[in-house]
């Protein structure tokens, strides 16, 4: 026994000296929760973390001192399946350990954010754009950067109207799908005519067949499904089975490469669907965004659509969303040399101090008026050809846009 | 001065049934009570959730290990709960909770009347379907629970208050669930599980006991499913679908059926087996969500296939010294058939049978095989009707002629079975709350059907299933006598005994008819027949023969 003693005293020695080494080295940890569907959505989970993790590496490997100590950001990810609850459950864990923000994807967030605000962890959305989740009045430590529904919706009115289709609205019941909803009824009711249908369909409906049939029988000259990618995929081989060439359009769910993946056998189905967004590129051009890719790309690799062009190339997706999670990182980052503190509380108010460049060049900021890191405006349209994408030139917005390299 | 005696009765009553189960079971809680103090808050908050968990499990648990229902619908009697909580959610903490419970009853009984007829298997299928359209319902009609987007419902206690609230849920579930099955109703309802057929010529009111067992069990899933609700801040369909079903079914199992405490244990396997399944989700980058129900189904499908009956085994309640209390018999009633006829397509079962049978008499039915005689007991007990004739009588009981005792209640659990409807104090709400008239009540009747084992040197504290078969068919004689009937429906008592065993049915025969009871007996051996019969009536082919006396 005395001789194992110095022994252990010794191992415990190196194990502190280890220890003191490592965080002497990168500095205290500092913990980022990304809170996202990974088992439900695996894409949307996968590019939100991974745009956490690019901003991370970056942000440490410049040094983060908050008020004069070493720190470094530590992401964690939790799985919410898209379930309220667990989104909750992951927010009061996130919570508990200590989270410095939480990077969701917007599950849940009308009853996580109650539970975050306790401590005044701030909470970013980077995909859902519900018009009620983010209200500084109300919920102060919600953010977003994300294309809001109201937004999306008053575009695609603002588009489609002077057209004078006749449109027939699909929309899922998710909460996705029913903010969309909700959203276009305002949007539309200024020229209420041009909606001669709506239906709500089932989100995890594998056959839309009897709704693509009514929209037909009230003489739709164009379709407008928003909802999961998968309720688009079934809508348009609904559509496309009873072959009825209507035009569809979508809210950015139409780009999600599930769409693509899920009618690969049928490209030419993918043709002249028409999809809003927010605008990658900036008014300086495709330059920032670009870089912004190919540091994505060099970190986790290129992400492959799974589908081909018809001249054999691969198709890749470009990290929209991951663009996002990212710069939110990187104001976080800003708001905590600002805050010169980690409480959380200062953190979130710094946030609405704080301005960086975001990944395509634009500035990204709040205030304490605003939470929305992506103005309506912002909103553009782009249109399938050969399972990649370009914008539209029929809008005034879309028309100055740069189309971004999709294939490999 | 009285409540303190009943006060000061009782706590000695629980100091002399005191065990080391009891010990370890109290300081769990006790210990568990002190969680808030450790734990940081969202792992208490996942406590109280795994906690409500149990509570379910612990009613679901009753009605699988008691009364033999596997319901695979309790998740959705959850739901019924967290939809009735969120709607409530704000007005205070217990209303939800109370209105939740009686509104998950309410549903558990509207399901067990439809289904309660059904043979297991049919009852786990029907449940299992209810399960999915309960799911579909929340998924897809927003007012429940706002469709996928969930409901929020206002800040309620904190985690901590929530989890000793699950707590204590749990341990009043389990008490109950310990005070019911020893109470009459438990120990009727488990003999109706063990051999249905049996319970119902005992005179047992096999379906009513089952719809009550399904509509108790669901209370404590409701009021947790209020309760989990407040607890996460949001009503989300998404947490009631078939899995959580199948998830506290696997509680049931793993944890044990049969035990108050079974589901309790059985959810702290299944969150050992959450945090496998995260660790090794984590390796393999599988989502744990998914590893969670692989895992769970293995452990299910190992349970059922081993044939194991779970963590926690049921203790044996031991007897409370107490007077013998005889029960109140009901006045002496004869027994009349009158041109009973029965045709089954072109046999003819009974045919213008017409008899008598007095109380303190015994009559023989004698007859070949095929010559009706089964089948006259089974008109006279009313287990098939008529096509002619009508049989008066102030109240029968009937065995059976296979061997068919309830396996596994002991010899004294089925004379207080058999007695529980001449009960005054041993109704259901007494028994939850064991009031002190009940447990005296208990204590006698436990008392007299030691004492008339005793006179027939029947072990008291066997298995029914232990037991020689000779033994078990004078036990369930002595079951029919313990119901009160005066008149008791004896089908072939001594078939396959040796001549030493029919001389001691012989006896116990004897000893009834001088008790005063009435008894007809269905009997081959022509020796018993001799030493037994007041009365003999010959039958052949659905008809009297003769009589002779």
């Amino acid at each position: 026994m005395r001789r194992l003693l110095p022994a252990l005293a010794l191992v415990a020695v190196c194990a502190t000296a280890c220890g003191s080494h490592h965080e002497t080295s990168r500095g205290k940890p500092l913990l980022v929760v990304v809170n996202a569907p990974f088992s439900k959505t695996p894409y949307l989970g996968r590019t939100i973390a991974n745009g956490v993790r690019l901003a991370v590496t970056q942000v440490d490997a410049s040094g983060l001192r908050v008020g004069g100590e070493q720190y470094h950001l530590r992401v964690r990810t939790m799985d919410d399946a898209l379930s309220p609850a667990r989104a909750v459950a992951n927010v009061r864990k996130a919570v508990a350990d200590g989270a410095v923000a939480i990077v969701d994807d917007g599950t849940g967030v009308d009853a996580s954010w109650r539970v975050a605000a306790t401590r005044g962890v701030p909470i970013c959305i980077v995909f859902d754009g519900g018009s009620s989740l983010v209200d500084p009045a109300t919920r102060p430590n919600v953010f977003r950067i994300a294309p809001t529904d109201h937004g999306i919706a008053f575009r695609l009115a603002e588009y489609l109207v002077p057209k004078g289709l006749r449109i027939a609205i699909l929309h899922d019941d998710s909460d996705y799908g029913q903010n969309g909803w909700d959203e276009l009824r305002k949007a539309f009711s200024a020229d209420p005519r041009s909606v001669v249908s709506e239906q709500t369909v089932p989100a995890d409906a594998l056959d839309l067949a009897p709704q693509i049939l009514r929209a037909r029988r009230a003489r739709a000259t164009a379709l407008l499904v928003w909802g999961r990618p998968a309720t688009i995929a079934a809508a348009i081989t609904a559509a496309r089975t009873a072959r009825w060439q209507v035009p569809f359009f979508t809210p950015p769910t139409g780009a999600d490469p599930f769409v693509r993946q899920q009618l690969a056998d049928h490209p030419a189905w993918v043709d002249g669907l028409t999809f809003a967004a927010g605008r990658l590129t900036a008014e300086v051009g495709p330059r920032p965004f670009e870089s912004f890719a190919q540091q994505y790309e060099h970190s986790f690799g290129v992400d492959k659509v799974g589908v081909k062009t018809r001249a054999g190339a691969e198709v890749t997706q470009p990290p929209e969303t991951a663009m996002y999670a990212y710069d939110f990182t990187n104001l976080l980052a800003a708001a905590l040399r600002s805050a010169a503190s980690t409480d959380p509380g200062k953190v979130r108010q710094a946030l609405e101090q704080v301005t960086v460049e975001g990944a395509n060049g634009d500035d990204r900021s709040f205030n304490h008026v605003s939470h929305e890191g992506v103005v309506d405006d912002d909103i553009y349209f782009a249109r399938f050809h050969d399972m990649t994408y370009a914008p539209v030139k029929d809008d005034p917005l879309s028309a100055t846009l740069p189309t971004l390299a999709q294939t490999r | 001065m009285t409540t303190l005696a009943e006060l000061a009765g009782a706590a000695r009553e629980v100091q002399a049934a005191w065990n080391l189960r009891t010990t370890v079971a109290v300081a769990a809680f006790a210990v568990a009570a002190l969680a808030p103090l450790v734990f940081a808050t969202d792992r208490v908050a996942d406590l109280a959730t795994g906690l409500y968990l149990a509570a379910a499990a612990t009613g679901l648990a009753f009605g699988v290990g008691v009364g033999g229902l596997p319901s695979l619908a309790q998740g959705a009697f959850v739901a019924v709960g967290a939809v009735t909580g969120t709607h409530l959610a704000g007005t205070s903490t217990l209303l939800p909770a109370i209105a939740g419970a009686l509104a998950a009853a309410a549903a558990a009984l509207a399901v067990a009347l439809v289904c309660v007829r059904l043979p297991a298997a049919g009852f786990a299928a029907a449940t299992w379907i209810v399960a999915w359209l309960v799911s579909l319902g929340l998924t897809s009609l927003g007012w429940f629970l706002g469709g996928t987007e969930g409901r929020v419902v206002p800040e309620g206690l904190s985690p901590a208050g929530h989890y000793e609230l699950a707590l204590a849920l749990t341990a009043l579930a389990a008490l109950a669930f310990a005070s019911l099955r020893r109470s009459p109703f438990g120990l009727r309802l488990a003999a109706a599980r063990d051999r249905e057929a049996a319970a119902a010529a005992l005179g047992f009111p096999v379906r009513r006991l089952r719809v009550t067992a399904a509509t108790l069990g669901a209370l404590p899933a409701g009021a947790a499913g209020a309760l989990a609700v407040q607890l996460a801040g949001i009503g989300d369909p998404a947490q009631y679908g078939p899995y959580l079903s199948f998830k506290l079914f696997a509680i049931v199992l793993i944890g044990g059926a049969a035990a108050p405490l079974g589901a309790a244990a059985g959810t702290i396997v299944l969150a050992l087996l959450s945090v496998a399944a995260d660790a090794i989700g984590s390796l393999e980058n599988v989502a744990s969500s998914r590893s969670h129900a692989l895992l769970a189904a293995v452990l299910l499908l190992a349970v059922v296939s081993l044939g194991w009956n779970g963590l926690v085994r049921p203790g044996r309640q031991r007897g409370r010294p107490a007077a013998p209390l005889r029960l109140s018999e009901p006045p002496p009633a004869p027994l009349t058939a009158e041109a009973l006829g029965k045709r089954y397509g072109e046999v003819v079962a009974a045919d213008a049978v017409s008899f008598a049978v007095e109380p303190g008499t015994v009559t023989v039915l004698v007859g070949p095989n095929g010559s009706g005689k089964t089948s006259i007991l089974r008109l006279l007990a009313g287990a098939v009707p008529p096509d002619a004739g009508r049989v008066q009588h102030g109240g029968v009981a009937r065995t059976l002629q296979a061997t068919a005792t309830f396996g596994s209640l002991t010899a004294v659990e089925h004379l207080l079975a058999a007695g529980a409807a001449r009960r005054r104090h041993g109704g259901l709400l007494r028994s939850l709350l064991q009031t002190p008239k009940a447990r005296a009540e208990d204590a006698g009747a436990a008392a007299h059907a030691r004492a008339v084992l005793a006179r027939w040197e029947l072990p008291a504290d066997v298995p029914a299933a232990e037991l020689p078969v000779a033994a078990q068919r004078v036990l369930m004689l002595l079951a029919a006598a313990a119901t009160g009937a005066p008149i008791l429906l004896v089908d072939e008592p001594t078939a396959g005994a040796s001549p030493r065993e029919a001389a001691r049915a012989a006896d116990v025969i004897r000893a009834l008819r001088d008790a005063g009871h009435g008894l007809l007996v269905v009997e081959h051996n022509l020796d018993v027949v001799r030493t037994i019969a007041d009365r003999v009536i010959a039958l052949d082919a659905g008809r009297i023969v003769d009589t002779s006396a």
